[in-house]
């Protein structure tokens, strides 16, 4: 019984378009294209006569459909976090609000957290699973306690530009922002003291992430190097010096790799040198790039 | 990743340079960012039309990556007379050999030309082709190794636009865009006796009658020459019309008649004898790129810009069917020898094969039958819109760009969704609810 709520929530899900649109299509066309394996083919098949007949070829069976679409913000989705455990997923938008979501349901977990600063660019899910950072159009990031307690935000002033993107330390110990206004700020995410200012000579940072060991920050400016940084000092380790202008930048999560994307391009070089390894052409530009979790 | 249309994910084993990769649920529209879970088992997308989708990022792997039939626009294709083996030549500057039936590669592909191939023939026994390009050069090639038969043949001062072998097998014609159409004698590739012919400043396309007595040629000022095979000497021209590039021309299989398509959107069929055309098939919105007559004389196909095939009476030069389904500009068009089949290719990179007595029975008038509905049906949003502008079918976002709906019979092309009306009938639109037996 379990296994068949399953396929029909999937089911469901992945033809959602069709039967919002209209709603016999939900037997006449998501049923032709449901898995033939799949408890919901075998149930409601048998049923229905005079269906159109799909056949595929050198394609696996619902390759990569949507097994679950949210929809509730009121404006482009910029950016999305998982919490830990992947119980939760964060999301930032548009529309200013900062959305959690219950990954089992797909139902919203809490009321909208807004802050009233703007668009929402960034978001980050502390590893901890206590905190979302969300960076905003207006220059703030906030650090919203989602754990038992649900106190309230903290709002972390000191840039002076919109906040493009936002991290977490892999301790939660630390989390840092980058603006375009220029500056990378490293803060204390418990106190939310500013720690550290990072000036980038090469303009508005669009991307910030720590490395794995936490003792570095990458950052990328639209189509210069990746720039690594001591967190503490504040003071450049180096370039990427081979990796072509980048636009993105993240770590492999064993630390070894950094990808970084230059318009259609994504790009791999290695941590320790900085040396390119492979570049991607991907023939569409290039929002946003990172590894999974097995590197 | 995310990118302009969606999320990719990319395989960095073995090798990240040689990395392979699929987009996990098709065309998603605008993604700002992609998150994996942590078990890495689902990807998030943040998409601009303010939806987030969990995508399954396991099934996305297992997924096999498009295998177009060529990497760039199919300049042309050719059917062999058995029927069995298809030809198509690519911007990619290929040539590759596929079973007309499966579809699969027969051979791998057939690289030499250093420019655009333009033109493929194949000869009347089945054992060669001949392949025209861009780099100047008319290359043979043996079917069944896939290996090059001589040295390039030379002579063309400007890309070469089309070739043909005569239907004795024993000469190719060749138009390039440097004005001239040259022949050449197959067993010695070298230049025969006659020729080369002069036409405009580029003669884009060519044919021999059935006979083999007379060649035909079309040029950019829209003229139709005609040349006797015996003694070189021209017959008469045909004018197609003033400012108009001739692009294609076929004879009929009595040899009395010609039609050509051009860079007017209209096909023409000319009576050769009386020197006037007798009918003009109008009906494409875009430049006819390319004709083909059956050899059952009945039906002429036209391949077209507005990325649709059209079929007209040979006759009366009524239409008989429009066929949907390509994505771009179809360059290309042949007729099986039996008629039963048009292969046709396209700048989208497929090439397909569609029943010609299936789509003959597609009514132009809309009547009320679904059957008919899915054949002329268009993808419009994700919906197969029948011409009534109903839905007939929604099709999931990742299966878009690989459907294959009839009278289409076959896409090559690795990946492919085939859609047709079962065994049961179809009860769509108003009928649907026919479609529960309980």
């Amino acid at each position: 019984m379990s296994q068949f709520l399953i396929e029909a929530k999937t089911f469901v899900v992945s033809s959602h378009d069709a039967i919002e649109r209209s709603a016999p299509h939900i037997y006449v066309s998501a049923l032709p294209f449901a898995d033939k394996n799949s408890l919901v083919f075998k149930e409601f098949a048998p049923r229905l006569t005079g269906l159109i007949q799909v056949e595929f070829f050198g394609i696996s069976h619902h390759a990569g459909s949507a097994v679950m679409i949210l929809t509730s913000h009121g404006g482009p989705v910029r950016s999305v976090s998982y919490s830990e455990d992947g119980q939760l997923l964060a999301s930032g938008s548009d529309d200013g609000t900062v959305r959690l979501w219950n990954m089992r349901t797909g139902e919203a977990s809490q009321s909208p957290l807004r802050s009233g600063d703007g668009r929402v660019l960034s978001v980050d899910f502390a590893l901890n699973n206590l905190w979302v950072a969300s960076g905003t159009e207006s220059g703030t990031v906030c650090v919203w306690d989602v754990g038992p307690t649900r106190a309230s935000h903290r709002r972390l002033s000191g840039h002076s530009g919109q906040v493009n993107s936002v991290a977490f330390s892999r301790d939660s110990s630390r989390l840092t922002s980058a603006s375009g206004d220029k500056t990378v700020c490293i803060w204390n995410s418990e106190t939310s003291e500013r720690l550290v200012v990072l000036v980038d000579p090469n303009g508005a940072v669009h991307k910030v992430a720590f490395s794995p060991d936490g003792t570095t920050v990458g950052t990328s400016c639209r189509g210069w190097h990746i720039r690594l940084c001591d967190i503490h000092t504040g003071e450049l380790v180096r370039t990427s010096q081979d990796l072509n202008a980048s636009d993105n930048a993240d770590f492999s999560p064993d630390g070894e790799m950094l990808a970084g994307s230059y318009e259609q391009t994504v790009l791999l070089g290695d941590y320790k040198t900085g040396m390119q390894t492979a570049a991607l052409e991907c023939g569409i530009n290039i929002n946003s790039v990172q590894f999974s979790p097995d590197g | 990743m995310g990118h302009e249309r969606g999320v990719r994910l990319w395989s960095l084993q073995p090798d990240p340079k040689t990395a392979s990769w699929v987009d996990l649920g098709g065309d998603l529209g605008v993604v700002h960012c992609a998150a994996f879970s942590p078990d890495g088992l689902h990807v998030a997308s943040a998409a601009d039309d303010g939806t987030i989708r969990i995508l399954s990022a396991i099934s996305g792997q297992s997924a096999v990556q498009r295998l177009p039939a060529h990497e760039q626009a199919v300049n042309s294709v050719a059917v062999s007379r058995d029927g069995d083996v298809i030809v198509s030549c690519s911007s990619d500057k290929s040539v590759r050999i596929w079973n007309a039936h499966t579809g699969d590669a027969t051979l791998p592909t057939l690289d030499g030309h250093t420019g655009v191939v333009l033109s493929a023939s194949i000869s009347p026994d089945g054992s060669s082709i001949a392949s025209a390009s861009a780099d100047h050069t008319v290359r043979l090639w043996d079917v069944q190794s896939g290996a090059v038969i001589g040295e390039p043949m030379r002579g063309h001062t400007g890309s070469i636009w089309a070739v043909t072998f005569s239907h004795d097998g024993r000469w190719l014609a060749s138009a390039s865009s440097g004005g001239t159409v040259h022949m050449w004698d197959v067993a010695t590739r070298q230049a025969s006796a006659i020729g080369p012919f002069q036409c405009g400043e580029a003669a884009l396309t060519v044919a021999f009658s059935p006979d083999d007595g007379l060649v035909t040629a079309g040029d950019d000022e829209g003229r139709i020459y005609l040349w006797r095979t015996a003694s070189g000497e021209q017959v008469h021209e045909l004018l197609h019309a003033n400012d108009q590039t001739v692009l294609s021309v076929a004879f009929s299989p009595d040899g009395t008649r010609i039609v050509s398509g051009g860079t007017d959107n209209a096909a023409r069929i000319w009576d050769i004898a009386a020197v006037q055309c007798i009918h003009v098939l109008q009906g494409h919105t875009e430049t006819v790129w390319s004709v083909a007559w059956s050899l059952d004389a009945r039906v002429i196909a036209t391949g077209s810009g507005d990325a649709t095939l059209r079929l007209w009476d040979t006759m009366t030069g009524a239409p008989l069917a429009t066929l949907h389904g390509h994505a771009k500009a179809v360059q290309s068009v042949a007729f099986t020898n039996d008629s039963r089949f048009i292969v046709s290719g396209c700048d989208e990179t497929t090439i397909r094969k569609w029943d010609v007595h299936a789509a003959c029975q597609l009514p132009l008038e809309r009547r009320n039958d679904p059957v008919a509905a899915l054949a002329s049906a268009t993808l419009k949003d994700g919906w197969l819109v029948g011409s009534a502008g109903e839905l007939i079918l929604w099709v999931p976002a990742e299966y878009r760009g690989y459907l294959q709906v009839p009278p289409c019979t076959l896409r090559i092309d690795r990946s492919r969704v085939a859609v047709r009306v079962g065994d049961s009938g179809l009860h769509a639109g108003l009928d649907w609810a026919l479609c529960w037996r309980g």
